[in-house]
């Protein structure tokens, strides 16, 4: 996987919910991190969507745990994009 | 079926006959871009409860229910309700987090369910839950399509359970509160005549369908019925701004929300965006479900009032699962207003002691208004349950026909002449309830509960915690948890995050106070049961 997008996510995760990138290591639990919250979670989410032009569902968020599994989905998202000539 | 000519005392008897006046009210839902009329809805409710009766579904059941807000969660309550059989709508999660699937058995358990009915669009779901379904009949709302014949009459009545709602309690012992047809149909009722709806009006909501205001909400407007438009909690905390515009094009007239999301939108949209917006026709705007700030009010107020957002249209409103919804509306048509009083006496003595607002030490307190029809609220001291005069805070009580008769199981939470005790604190001031603490044992953290028991459960069994001594509770000043473990190791830096870790790790809620002590610090009551408001009296 791409080291950059792990560090995008990171910093996106990071504003939103308002602490020092250099905690938020890509195998820390989210849940786990200081004043996290549902809603912190879905608007980094949303600055992930927009970062990427991508979208993701609600039910593909409930799988994820982590910066590293964030940053999977991504790529995977991503690569489903691409065959059709990527962009809209 | 034809409903006699009485009033309908079941939820499925009320909204067929709402079918019947305003069979084409539409019924959008965000997801699955799905649009039906309330008359296809009922239909659809029918054949749904006959796959459900042929899946073995019977009257007193209880079944669980994981869907989204889309209509099959509609379908789903109301063909139970047709069978008599009771719907346990279950939070559905935002993200992986320890705990979830240990919740959702824990819920299973108390509730002895034998059969979830989970949505098709949640497949992915299953990897969360783990093994708590296991055991479990699982119905996909895709076995629920196609041709059933509708059940025969369960003569069911309004006192059959329609839904167990399970949104307050802990973990290691949820509370169901038990909700009936007649509860629910007092409630809707209650919604409707409190904001006078007309066939005017549209209603929308983003609310979680398996949270009181989202789901009551909602139902309220296919009672009446009025056009009805559904979206996803992630569309608004997404994009607010969006949401707002998509609402304002949509012509929504009722709409219900909680403190933060007013305060989400006036940061979402630029000040010099407000006037793009039209919400001139948002006349009801309920805000509710948690404390309500002042501040975040009336910024609201002043930003979009260039939008023609009106203040009048501010409904602050008090309610409660065990009052199905509703307890107290503010006045309609009246802008919200706030009681200032001298903070230092309301928390000293509990008097709530008018003063000017530029006052040192003023504390506003935005009223929720008088009690809604068939509701009645009184303040009583907590500890002698007497009557207290308006303008003293005390514990608040209800009593009406949408209060629930009680829990599954466990302590019952009413008093010996019948009135429910609420744990919220408060105080009346001209007939208009003000609300100045949160239940007692909880803390709500931007829609999500925590409690006591869950944050003892995650340090207890530490080894730095002596036999297992702690205890946890709110403290209501700064609005934070507060954990005391009893220890033999010293107080140090590093054990209080240490534990800070592990709550948060357990829980998800990081912001609290850690207090180490020495063994045998922690108030017992004579039972040896470890006093939360003792704890709070001698570590504050």
């Amino acid at each position: 996987m791409s080291d950059d997008v792990i560090s995008t996510v990171t910093g996106i995760v990071a504003g939103e919910f308002g602490l020092p990138a250099a905690d938020i290591g890509p195998d820390v639990d989210l849940g786990s991190l200081e004043g996290a919250d549902s809603v912190k979670v879905l608007r980094a989410v949303a600055k992930i969507e927009r970062t990427y032009d991508i979208e993701l569902e609600d039910d593909q968020v409930f799988g994820l745990k982590t910066v590293r599994d964030a940053a999977t989905l991504v790529v995977a998202t991503l690569a489903e994009k691409e065959p059709s000539g990527g962009g809209r | 079926m034809a409903e006699p000519m009485n009033e309908p005392t079941t939820l499925h008897g009320a909204l067929a006959a709402a079918a019947r006046r305003a069979p084409a009210t539409p019924v959008t839902f965000h997801t699955g871009r799905e649009q039906v009329t309330l008359a296809e809805l009922v239909a659809q409710s029918h054949a749904v409860a006959g796959a459900l009766a042929a899946a073995g579904v019977r009257r007193g059941d209880r079944v669980g229910v994981l869907c989204q807000n889309e209509a099959d969660f509609f379908r789903v309550l109301i063909g139970l309700g047709v069978l008599g059989a009771c719907a346990c709508p279950f939070a559905l999660p935002t993200m992986a987090r320890d705990g979830y699937a240990e919740r959702i058995s824990g819920i299973i358990a108390a509730a002895e369910i034998r059969t979830v009915v989970l949505s098709e669009r949640l497949a992915r779901l299953r990897g969360v839950l783990g093994t708590a379904l296991d055991g479990i009949t699982a119905l996909s709302t895709s076995d629920l399509r196609g041709e059933h014949p509708a059940p025969p009459d369960s003569e069911v009545t309004g006192d059959d359970d329609l839904i167990v709602q399970f949104t307050s309690g802990s973990t290691s012992a949820p509370k169901g509160v038990r909700l009936t047809h007649a509860n629910v149909l007092a409630c809707l009722d209650a919604i409707g005549s409190a904001i006078e709806l007309t066939g005017e009006d549209s209603a929308g909501n983003w609310l979680p369908l398996f949270h009181d205001m989202g789901l009551f909400g909602s139902l309220a407007a296919l009672h009446y019925p009025i056009p009805l438009t559904v979206w996803q909690p992630s569309v608004f905390v997404k994009d607010p701004a969006h949401w707002l515009k998509m609402m304002s094009d949509s012509g929504i007239t009722a709409c219900p929300m909680p403190n933060f999301a007013y305060e989400a939108l006036a940061r979402a949209v630029p000040e010099d965006e407000v006037a793009d917006y039209d919400l001139s026709k948002w006349r009801v705007a309920f805000n509710g479900a948690e404390p309500i700030a002042v501040d975040t009010l009336e910024g609201f107020l002043e930003h979009f009032s260039p939008a023609g957002f009106r203040p009048e249209s501010m409904l602050p409103v008090y309610g409660l699962a065990e009052a199905t919804l509703p307890v107290t509306f503010s006045v309609l048509k009246e802008p919200p207003h706030a009681d200032w009083v001298d903070r230092a006496r309301l928390a000293a003595t509990g008097e709530a002691i008018a003063v000017p607002r530029d006052a040192p030490g003023a504390r506003g307190i935005v009223s929720v208004g008088p009690p809604v029809q068939r509701m009645a609220v009184r303040v009583t001291d907590p500890d002698t349950g007497v009557t207290l005069d308006e303008r003293i805070v005390g514990e608040i009580e209800i009593r009406g026909a949408s209060v629930t008769p009680g829990y599954l199981h466990g302590e019952q939470p009413f008093t010996e002449d019948g009135w429910l005790r609420t744990g919220d604190l408060g105080y009346l001031a001209d007939g208009e309830l003000h609300i100045t603490g949160r239940r007692k044992e909880m803390i709500i953290v931007r829609g999500d509960n925590y409690y006591p028991e869950d944050v003892e459960a995650a340090v207890r069994t530490d080894p730095a915690v002596h036999r297992r001594r702690c205890v946890a509770y709110l403290d209501e000043t700064a609005e934070r948890m507060v954990l005391v473990v009893e220890s033999t190791a010293p107080d140090t830096d590093d054990l209080r995050a240490h534990l800070r870790a592990k709550v948060s790790a357990a829980t998800g809620l990081d912001d609290i106070r850690v207090v180490v002590a020495g063994p045998h610090a922690i108030p017992r009551t004579s039972s040896g049961k470890l006093q939360r408001l003792a704890s709070r009296t001698r570590f504050g």
